[in-house]
């Protein structure tokens, strides 16, 4: 052992065996799914670029593709997170993650296969009445098909937040007992973070399945009998409702890897204060009050509720920035920590997940809005708090559980793929605000020539994060092989 | 308005990450828990009353002025429909005055689809959705004249980004002109 | 004693009083003359008889065997098929024209949906109940979209103003249903023990009250 190596911090209480099996065998499996979809995503930007060239109908297949398997496998990167660091405090049941991963990776091939064999190519978000109109590039059977696996994958996490409410419960009697509000609004003792977090995560995310639920099951009906019409503003509300609630959790139940694992390096407690509790009571509530951010170009929305979308887009930045960031900088200044591949992940995760929220708050202002909605400034600033942010946090995550207990130092070899992670992630992300900032649509399968520098760019930086990412996947396989022989 | 948004941005992106690296240099070096605390403890009530202080005010000062209602936006307007369709523009007038108040009218007949306008240097000027059922008033002033651009900014299919229209933007006079030649 | 026997048997007997009163004649042509209360009124008060019924501990020991209906999946499922059968607008219909229909209408949803509701309930994983729960909330919203959305008449019996009627009371539904199903699993009780707690203490008000004055 050599003088840098540190042994990377290893809890007594944190769960082991079979817990520690099945969230490591989820976090490898979204991590997976993430380095695919980033091979696709690098597809699509050469595209763009001029580099490459499919057909327009292949475009769009890849770039659903691309969409639903992020937001998929983030939301199991996520839950695994949760359900792996909850175990430390409740009694979760095994059973029920099996079957929630089971039903999900059913959605998953029933969704490759709308998208693979039936051509489905409606985007992610099925923004109705595309998924039913394709203008005679899909078959509805495909919609269906596709809406079907939506389905099972929003059962599947209902069935494991359900078994995460229940537990819950149990431990402390109720969810407002779990959220701290005894805590918040009286002098008793706060849960500690993770469960507060979770907590918040399971009352939104179920209430977002049902309103998911809704329009989708709305939707089939409609496919199959057209003369049933939705209102198409109805479905807006609802599927952006579902979506961004969605998502935002996949990146809140990541962070608990946050609140859990860089204590083990700081030897400081990540504490439930005051301030802590009344940040997640403001995102429960503001997580479900901000979609219609998503809809200030709809001129039919009620102004008020347009407005109310450009001033909660702000609050939810808040809790971000001056609770979690700050909190993080208080943990690590001065702790004596020694830097690692985890805890650069860990760190770099928060990073994006801060700076990812400045540009989503501008963009989240109606006036600015009107000339940057659906341009590639959108996906620049979900990309820096999901590639830099959630994705780092699980990447983080990933390699912490295959090595915890163990010797490690922070070799030459890991430093440069994190490097080439954090270069390739703030290139790509930069080259997609300023394509936005340089009015470029995002979700064209073909860009103006003026256009085209910018995407040529992004592809060479995305190379240099796939490569990252790659890189990060072989550690996380590599440790978990590891602990799978040692035990 | 574009860039303005990006250096904004910028900046805030760069304290961020002035932020972290602060931090990260200083992380490995030992210190005192409880003062670290302390000064953590102020440096958050300081953002917080800033972000809420400073911020709030802003947000709400930025929608004061409805967003959706454009400057000089006065006198009798002009109407023009514009109907959208997989994957069309068709709008009941391909030339427009310079400085005269525009309202158009989007429609849609199949999916929802995003009405953007480009001008010539192709930096869009404006947007709002055309969406099914639903008859969407986009106010607008052009601000020079050219020959803008109509282009899809709400993903339609297959075709979406083909989904161009131009629109000549003259002025008053020449406009008068045509108009009554017609 | 006759009072306290009758005690004894109060839900057999309110359980097959409200039944009877359903199906007389006269009930059957008000609470069948629009959609909304033959949909909202009539559908439930009929689940209802079931429930009642299932209250009675004899009916529960005759019926539920651990064999048959462990968690309470088995009566679950009979529930939910015959609740989906009923659900389907052209099945409420046939029951106004065909007598067999009616006949099984006001039979099935005390016996089929009612009675193992009640006996299944209590037995159901929270899981279970939760699903369930979350299900049937998306499910009113669907289905008040569908009459509301529905381009044709779905019902022979009754117009499209009725259809829109009863898809404006399931949206209220929802929501008050909503609001009961979150209340338990957020503040830990059930949103009767506020009554029974406010009827105790105006008891308990009522007693210091008489004894003050006695």
């Amino acid at each position: 052992m050599s003088e840098s190596d540190v042994i990377i911090a290893k809890d007594q209480t944190m769960p082991t065996g079979q817990v520690s099996l099945i969230a490591r065998s989820a976090i490898l499996i979204a991590s997976l799914v993430f380095v695919l979809m980033m091979a696709v995503g690098l597809l699509l930007r050469s595209v763009q670029g001029g580099f490459v060239t499919i057909a327009p109908d292949m475009f769009y297949k890849l770039m659903t593709l691309h969409g639903v398997g992020m937001v998929g496998a983030a939301g199991l990167a996520g839950f695994a997170v949760m359900w792996y660091f909850l175990n430390k405090y409740v009694a979760l049941s095994k059973a029920m993650f099996l079957a929630f991963l089971g039903t999900f990776l059913i959605g998953v091939v029933v969704i490759i296969g709308s998208i693979m064999i039936g051509g489905f190519g409606g985007a992610w978000t099925f923004l109705y009445p595309l998924p039913v109109q394709s203008g005679g590039v899909w078959e509805a059977q495909a919609a269906i098909l596709f809406l079907v696996g939506l389905l099972l994958i929003g059962v599947a996490f209902l069935l494991g937040y359900l078994d995460v409410g229940r537990a819950l419960i149990k431990e402390y009697g109720s969810l407002a007992k779990s959220i701290g509000w005894p805590a918040l609004f009286g002098n008793a003792e706060a849960p500690p973070p993770t469960i507060v977090a979770s907590t918040a995560v399971t009352i939104v995310n179920v209430i977002g399945t049902v309103a998911g639920a809704a329009i989708i099951l709305m939707s089939i009906f409609n496919a199959i009998a057209p003369t049933f019409s939705v209102d198409a503003l109805l479905a807006k509300n609802l599927t952006y409702f579902f979506g961004h609630v969605f998502i935002n959790a996949s990146i809140y139940m990541t962070v608990m890897a946050v609140y859990e694992i860089v204590p083990l390096y700081t030897g400081r407690a990540w504490k439930s204060s005051k301030i802590f509790l009344i940040g997640w009571t403001i995102t429960l509530f503001m997580v479900m009050a901000v979609y219609p951010h998503h809809l200030f170009q709809d001129l039919a929305m009620p102004p008020w509720l347009l407005v109310a979308g450009q001033i909660g887009s702000y609050v939810s930045g808040i809790p971000v920035i001056a609770i979690t960031t700050l909190a993080l900088f208080g943990y690590l200044f001065k702790s004596g920590a020694r830097w690692d591949l985890s805890l650069s992940l860990l760190v770099l995760g928060v990073f994006g997940w801060a700076g990812g929220v400045i540009p989503a708050i501008i963009d989240g202002i109606i006036s600015v809005n009107k000339v940057m909605h659906n341009t590639m400034w959108v996906p620049g600033h979900f990309h820096f708090y999901l590639l830099i942010g959630m994705v780092s946090m699980a990447f983080g995550f990933m390699v912490w559980i295959g090595r915890q207990g163990t010797a490690s130092a922070f070799r030459g070899v890991e430093k440069l793929s994190f490097a080439a992670y954090v270069i390739g992630g703030l290139g790509l992300v930069a080259m997609f605000l300023i394509s936005g900032a340089n009015s470029v649509p995002r979700r064209w399968a073909e860009h103006l020539v003026q256009w085209q520098s910018y995407s040529q760019l992004a592809t060479v930086f995305a190379v240099i994060t796939v490569l990252g990412a790659i890189a990060m996947l072989f550690y996380g396989i590599a440790g978990a092989a590891k602990t799978a022989t040692k035990t | 308005m574009q860039q303005f948004a990006l250096l904004t941005s910028l900046i805030l992106i760069f304290g961020v990450i002035a932020g972290f690296l602060y931090v990260a240099i200083n992380t490995s070096q030992a210190g005192d828990k409880a003062e670290i605390q302390q000064s953590i403890n102020t440096l958050r009530t300081k953002t917080l009353w800033l972000m809420i202080g400073v911020g709030v005010p802003l947000t709400l000062a930025l929608a004061y002025r409805w967003p959706h209602a454009p400057e000089g936006f006065q006198g009798e307007p002009i109407t023009v429909s514009a109907e959208s369709g997989q994957w069309y523009w068709n709008l009941s007038q391909f030339e427009l005055p310079v400085g005269t108040p525009i309202v158009f009218e989007l429609t849609t007949v199949d999916v929802n689809h995003g009405f953007g306008v480009y001008d010539e240097e192709f930096e869009l000027v404006t947007q709002a959705q055309a969406m099914p059922g639903y008859t969407n008033k986009l106010n607008y002033v052009f601000k020079k004249p050219g020959l803008y651009t109509v282009a899809c900014l709400e993903y339609c299919g297959v075709a979406h980004h083909a989904m161009l229209a131009e629109i000549d933007v003259v002025d008053p006079v020449t406009y008068a002109n045509n108009q009554s030649n017609e | 004693m006759a009072l306290a026997r009758m005690g004894h048997n109060a839900f057999l007997i309110g359980g097959f009083a409200l039944w009877l009163f359903l199906v007389l004649p006269g009930t059957t042509d008000i609470l069948e003359a629009n959609l909304p209360s033959h949909f909202l009124v009539q559908l439930p008060l009929l689940a209802l008889v079931g429930w009642l019924l299932g209250c009675d501990p004899r009916i529960g020991r005759v019926f539920r065997t651990a064999d048959w209906n462990r968690y309470g999946i088995t009566g679950l499922v009979l529930a939910l098929l015959a609740l989906l059968f009923w659900m389907i607008p052209r099945s409420l219909d046939a029951s106004l024209i065909d007598g067999c229909m009616a006949v099984a209408k006001y039979f099935s949803f005390p016996l089929l949906v009612g009675l193992p509701l009640r006996l299944s309930w209590p037995a159901a994983p929270f899981f279970v109940k939760g699903f369930l729960q979350a299900n049937l909330l998306s499910m009113i919203v669907f289905l008040a979209w569908l009459y509301h959305a529905a381009p044709v008449q779905l019902c022979n019996s009754y117009l499209r103003e009725d259809q829109l009627l009863l898809s404006q009371f399931l949206i209220k539904i929802f929501f008050v249903l909503s609001v009961i199903f979150a209340f338990k699993p957020i503040f830990g009780f059930s949103p009767t023990r506020i009554l029974s707690r406010v009827s105790e203490q105006f008891g308990q008000h009522l007693v210091r009250y008489q004894d003050g004055h006695s």
